[in-house]
């Protein structure tokens, strides 16, 4: 049961979740319950009630950016498994949700980690060049190496913003990124000896559905309400010293 | 009265107000009365009305005689369903 709390905010379950747990020991939840109470989660995100201030509706657009991110790429790399060569024309989507990744990460976020945003983005333009150099090993495996780096850079990025407890970020990072990577990277360079469909399906789509995880989590709790942990934990006592 | 910021707890809230005229109740059975009142009523419901109404200040925190979490209403609270008979159901 008290995985169910969890989906609650934070205030919320200082407040409440003790006698919440209790109730549902009591009264043990059936499948509707369970439903209702991950309604009042999401009811609880969207409408915080106590000493904690209403979001404003603008809180909601980094979330949003990062799902639709999410769901572009993943309706990409589907419409290449499923229509394979005439899906090229949706190909465009991929810059696009690129470009929404790096704008999912909030503006107080990219003032306040201005130089790794900027290092993400000199690595994905270094891979752009390096992937355009004439073809040898090398340069293929430069160029996916830090493709690879720098989209599991920017969706770590996101999911630290989502708040996502540290194992699950780093399940999900291993998940998305590292363990498809492993697998996939042979493919790429020739070594491998599958179908591109699940070269396809076993690489990419994991990482669009990340997105769209990291989204909506994103979109439910707000930019505003969220705590970045601190890159350099020791700061605020250098600075309180 | 409180309808319009009770949003679509209104009614979930009403039935709280009701139940909580008999006297205080922990938790577990205000769930069950108001479940008596309004058979669908889920936790997660429950507890959005219950933060609202406490953040209306129509009912407070307590503690019955086995230190569980309780609830009763307050002064507002009391004369809470009174205008919600006389005004209809808050939406």
């Amino acid at each position: 049961m008290s995985r169910l709390v969890r989906f609650y905010p934070r205030a919320w379950r200082d407040r409440y979740e003790d006698e919440f747990l209790a109730l549902l020991e009591a009264r043990p939840p059936t499948t509707r319950d369970m439903l209702d109470v991950v309604w009042g989660a999401v009811d609880a995100h969207l409408h915080p009630q106590g000493d904690v201030a209403p979001q404003p509706w603008t809180h909601r657009i980094p979330g949003l950016f990062a799902l639709i991110a999410g769901a572009m790429w993943s309706a990409v790399v589907l419409a290449f498994v499923f229509w394979h060569e005439s899906a090229w024309t949706w190909v465009i989507l991929i810059p696009l949700s690129l470009l929404l990744m790096f704008l999912s990460l909030p503006g107080d976020y990219m003032a306040a980690h201005g130089r790794q945003i900027a290092i993400a983005v000199g690595v994905v333009g270094l891979c752009i060049v390096v992937a355009n150099l004439p073809y040898s090993l090398p340069t293929v495996v430069a160029g996916i190496a830090g493709y690879l780096i720098a989209l599991g850079g920017l969706l770590t990025l996101a999911a630290i913003r989502a708040e996502i407890g540290s194992s699950r970020r780093w399940a999900l990072l291993v998940l998305a990124v590292v363990v498809p990577a492993v697998v996939g990277f042979p493919i790429a360079v020739g070594l491998g000896d599958i179908s591109d469909e699940t070269w396809l399906l076993a690489v990419l789509l994991p990482y669009g559905f990340a997105w769209v995880f990291v989204g909506l989590r994103l979109a439910i709790r707000g930019s505003a309400t969220l705590v970045d942990p601190p890159l350099n934990p020791t700061e605020p006592e250098v600075r309180a010293a | 009265m409180t309808g319009g910021r009770l949003g679509r707890f209104g009614e979930t809230a009403m039935w709280i107000l009701v139940a909580l005229r008999g006297g205080p109740r922990n938790v577990v059975r205000l769930l069950d009365d108001v479940r008596v009142l309004d058979g669908r009523v889920g936790p997660g419901t429950l507890y959005g009305a219950v933060a609202r109404l406490e953040r209306l200040d129509l009912i407070e925190p307590t503690t019955n005689g086995n230190g569980r979490a309780a609830y009763r209403l307050t002064e507002q609270g009391a004369a809470a369903p009174v205008a919600a008979a006389q005004g209809g159901v808050p939406s």
